[in-house]
């Protein structure tokens, strides 16, 4: 469905990705993870088309996105949900959640942004409660809710999720994960990027392992939680102890 | 006081002994003395001839592996006991006889037989102290 | 083994997506990890990042048999050494041998590729499989162990059994599948036929050939006298490889594992890509390998790609594997004796290094192994035959104690062919 085939990105004369290419079928739960600064978010910018210029091919459903705005992006069925979230704190859940829905809303597709905002309600309850209070004021997990159904209220077949469990507690990030497990369930395709690598590949598929913008490692996701690179580099084992040499 | 032989290896197949003389003969090469011996996969062929040098040229130029060896030419009396004389002698001395064959056509009446000895010097001052005859290398190839 | 996120048959496309991402990584991994990679590629001022597509890979230096020796043990390992689990040696160019390790999960990995290839040839759970391999491909014999326990056939290991045992294994045991190298299915063939033994008598029906080429008159010669099918495995020594291509039931060339491994066929004497359809030397790069990849390494084996897809339906490339190898290596019963490693203790028990030697497959007895043909100059001829058959049963001593193999030196009048040496001849 996403296919990468070496992507370079500059920021400035700082190249942050180097020739990466990367995949995601149908249906598929794909987690990518690497330390700070690899370049995760570099990768889902070029992808919605937030960088001013990237090099290499990126492919939805077999056509290109160079050169598309991000409008177009989310028209052919992408949508992000960034790190940090990116709410708008002064407007309430439910307008929050309506303005996922922009472009549809624009094309008259009300009768559909109703049926999704009800369907998104009944994922998350606690946004229901909520509905009419200011996003701003809903706690770390509510936010992040509130930030992937609005991704969803545009109605993607792929779902680009940035660290989505920055700064939660682990109740709140397994909350998080469920949900996208039931709609990864639902036939959504879902790229998730990560820093919390044991959480993002125990939902996973499959994972990648991004190592200052190279990708250095892929695989099936239960192989990359038993990989003993992986866990020393991203799942906090220490194994410093052990004898690095090699002969 | 030494005389000089050519050594030749060659595959025990056929045709290569036929090829040797061929050449040598192509070049005016005479074989005065002749020996082969052999395994089951390969042989040494040993020559005495009347030109070492030309003949030795010749068959490289044609592949072969030659090499030179210092042989003894001894005069055998041709009478019984004239080749077991000498044996007992170098046998006596403790000289050990690596090879040895038969001269074709020697120069007077005799046998000559020629010899590689693992001590040649010691082998030639031996026989030469009791009065056996020694061919020169001239004398032997010249003919 | 499929590929996670691909399907079984990928179409074209999705081939090469999958073959470019697992490249980039394991040059990346190589390249940070391995020093020798590193170096290799700077001296050709290649950064992995300018490989952007499969075609680039044409950019890379190759990895060549000798550089296996030349770090040895463990200079082309990949992760620490804590991650390796298992360590094997195959005999290596000169004297050093070639080492190569593996984590689990490369295992996993083989165990998978090897089971993949068996189960092409039908090997399945209700399977007796005996594995009769020269004890120099003992790691092969761990790979067909355990790709068939993963099928859940019934293993017979690779053991060092003498032939009459193996036989009567083979008929008591009820095998119904051996894994073996032609030279050996030959020999046990004949040794039943001297006992015997009527092939009728056994339960064998699928025979799997691995470690050298085989003509298609020989194949139907043992398949005919055993009554068996006969199944071609393509492996690398170096890595416990057994199964690297295989046949299908079409039996028309070889599938390339090209899910975990990119083959290329290049010119030997140029080192370009040979035309399509040509034939030339494969080339091999590991895609999924962790503590061992290998960038470019050159077999020596000439092959040939087939063009038209399967009628298997696997969408794996195929490949003609030939019998001419295209380097100074002999394969006797599937191990590989490299020209200057014999050279090597040809060497050492002359004394000098002889000016012309030739090496072929060949017999002694009735045994097959390895014939010198050594080239007569001055520094070895001698006068004295005693001399020369020393020089014989130095070199034959030498090549059994040091290699474990039967050598039969003959010497050879002036100059041998040395020019093509390596060939698969069988010496009359
Ligand atoms: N706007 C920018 N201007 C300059 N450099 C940037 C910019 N954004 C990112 N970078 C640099 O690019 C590299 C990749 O950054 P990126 O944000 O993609 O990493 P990341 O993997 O998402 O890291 P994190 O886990 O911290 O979010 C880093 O070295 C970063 O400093
Ligand atoms: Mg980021
Ligand atoms: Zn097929």
């Amino acid at each position: 469905m996403l296919q990468i085939r070496n992507l370079k990105c500059y920021y400035g004369g700082i190249r942050a990705l180097s020739g990466v290419s990367l995949s995601v079928s149908q249906g598929e739960l794909v987690a990518l993870i690497g330390a700070n600064g690899a370049g995760k978010s570099t990768l889902l910018q070029a992808v919605c088309g937030l960088l001013p210029s990237w090099e290499g091919e990126i492919q939805f459903d077999g056509k290109s996105l160079t050169g598309l705005k991000p409008p177009a992006i989310v028209a052919r069925g992408v949508s992000m949900v960034p790190e940090g979230r990116l709410i708008f704190p002064p407007l309430s859940v439910l307008d929050n959640l309506k303005l996922g829905a922009y472009l549809r809303s624009r094309q008259k597709d009300h009768a559909g942004v109703q049926q999704d905002l009800e369907k998104m309600l009944d994922l998350f309850p606690v946004l229901r409660e909520r509905a009419r209070q200011n996003a701003g004021t809903l706690s770390g997990g509510e936010q992040q809710m509130l930030a992937v159904g609005r991704a969803l209220m545009a109605n993607p077949r792929l779902l680009l999720l940035d660290e989505p469990s920055m700064g939660l507690a682990p109740l709140v990030v397994r909350k998080i994960f469920d949900t996208l497990t039931e709609l990864r369930k639902t036939g959504l395709t879902i790229l998730i990027v990560e820093q919390n690598a044991q959480a993002a590949l125990e939902i996973a598929d499959r994972g990648y392992v991004l190592e200052t913008g190279r990708m250095v490692l892929a695989g099936e996701a239960s192989q990359l939680l038993e990989d003993k690179e992986v866990k020393r580099a991203y799942l906090g084992k220490d194994y410093s102890k052990f004898y690095e040499g090699r002969g | 006081m030494q005389a000089e032989q050519i050594s030749i290896f060659i595959e025990n197949k056929a045709g290569r002994l036929a090829e040797v003389a061929r050449i040598l003969s192509d070049s005016d090469v005479n074989i005065r003395a002749l020996s082969l011996a052999d395994t089951s996969d390969f042989g040494v062929l040993r020559l005495i001839v009347n030109h070492t040098s030309r003949a030795r040229d010749v068959l490289k130029d044609n592949g072969f592996t030659v090499r030179r060896t210092s042989v003894a030419a001894v005069e055998v009396m041709d009478q019984p006991g004239g080749l077991l004389a000498v044996l007992d002698l170098l046998n006596g001395a403790g000289v050990n006889i690596e090879y040895m064959y038969a001269y074709a056509n020697p120069p007077g009446g005799n046998a000559v037989m020629i010899f590689r000895f693992d001590r040649m010097e010691d082998a030639i001052e031996l026989l030469k102290n009791n009065n056996m005859r020694i061919l020169e290398a001239e004398e032997l190839s010249g003919i | 083994m499929a590929v996670p996120g691909f399907p079984e048959n990928p179409d074209s496309q999705q081939r090469s997506q999958h073959q470019l991402e697992r490249l980039q990584e394991t040059l990346n991994r190589a390249y940070r990890s391995v020093p020798f990679y590193q170096a290799a590629f700077k001296e050709k001022n290649i950064d992995p990042l300018d490989v952007g597509g499969l075609e680039d890979l044409a950019k890379l230096p190759f990895t060549e048999r000798r550089h296996l020796a030349e770090n040895y043990p463990y200079g082309l390992f990949a992760v620490p050494l804590r991650d390796i689990v298992r360590i094997h040696t195959a005999p290596g160019e000169g004297q050093a041998p070639s080492v190569s390790g593996y984590t689990a999960q490369d295992l996993d990995l083989w165990r998978g590729l090897v089971a993949r290839a068996l189960a092409a040839a039908g090997v399945n759970a209700n399977d007796i499989m005996q594995i009769f391999l020269d004890p120099g491909l003992a790691s092969w014999g761990r790979g067909y162990k355990d790709g068939a326990e993963e099928l859940e056939a019934s293993v017979i290991p690779l053991t060092a059994l003498p032939l009459e045992k193996q036989q009567m294994v083979l008929k008591d045991y009820k095998t119904s599948v051996v894994v073996t190298t032609p030279s050996s299915a030959e020999e046990l063939c004949q040794g039943l036929y001297a006992k015997g033994i009527n092939p009728n008598e056994l339960a064998l029906k699928t025979l799997i050939f691995a470690g050298e080429p085989i003509t298609l008159e020989d194949r139907k010669v043992i398949a005919g006298k055993l009554h068996v099918d006969t199944w071609v495995h393509y492996g690398l020594s170096e890595v416990p490889g057994p199964a690297i291509a295989f046949e299908c039931k079409a039996h028309e060339g070889l599938h390339v594992s090209e899910d975990h491994f990119y083959p290329e066929i290049i010119n030997p004497s140029t080192g370009e890509p040979a035309a399509p359809g040509e034939e030339g030397e494969l080339v091999l790069t590991t895609l999924t390998t962790r503590a061992f990849p290998l960038i470019r390494f050159r077999t020596g084996d000439r092959v040939s790609y087939i063009q038209e897809p399967c009628s298997c339906g696997r969408t794996l490339c195929r490949i003609n594997w030939h019998q001419e190898r295209t380097d100074n290596i002999v394969v006797i019963k599937g191990v590989k004796v490299h020209h200057a490693q014999v050279m090597a203790h040809i060497s050492k028990a002359l004394g000098f290094t002889p000016t012309c030697c030739r090496l072929l497959a060949g017999k002694k007895g009735d045994r097959v192994g390895l014939e010198v043909w050594l080239g007569m100059d001055e520094t070895i001829f001698s006068d004295e035959i005693k001399e020369l058959e020393k020089v014989v049963d130095n070199v034959e001593n030498a090549l059994i104690q040091e290699l474990g193999i039967t050598a039969r030196v003959r010497l050879a009048e002036g100059e041998v062919e040395c020019a093509e040496p390596g060939r698969r001849e069988v010496a009359p």
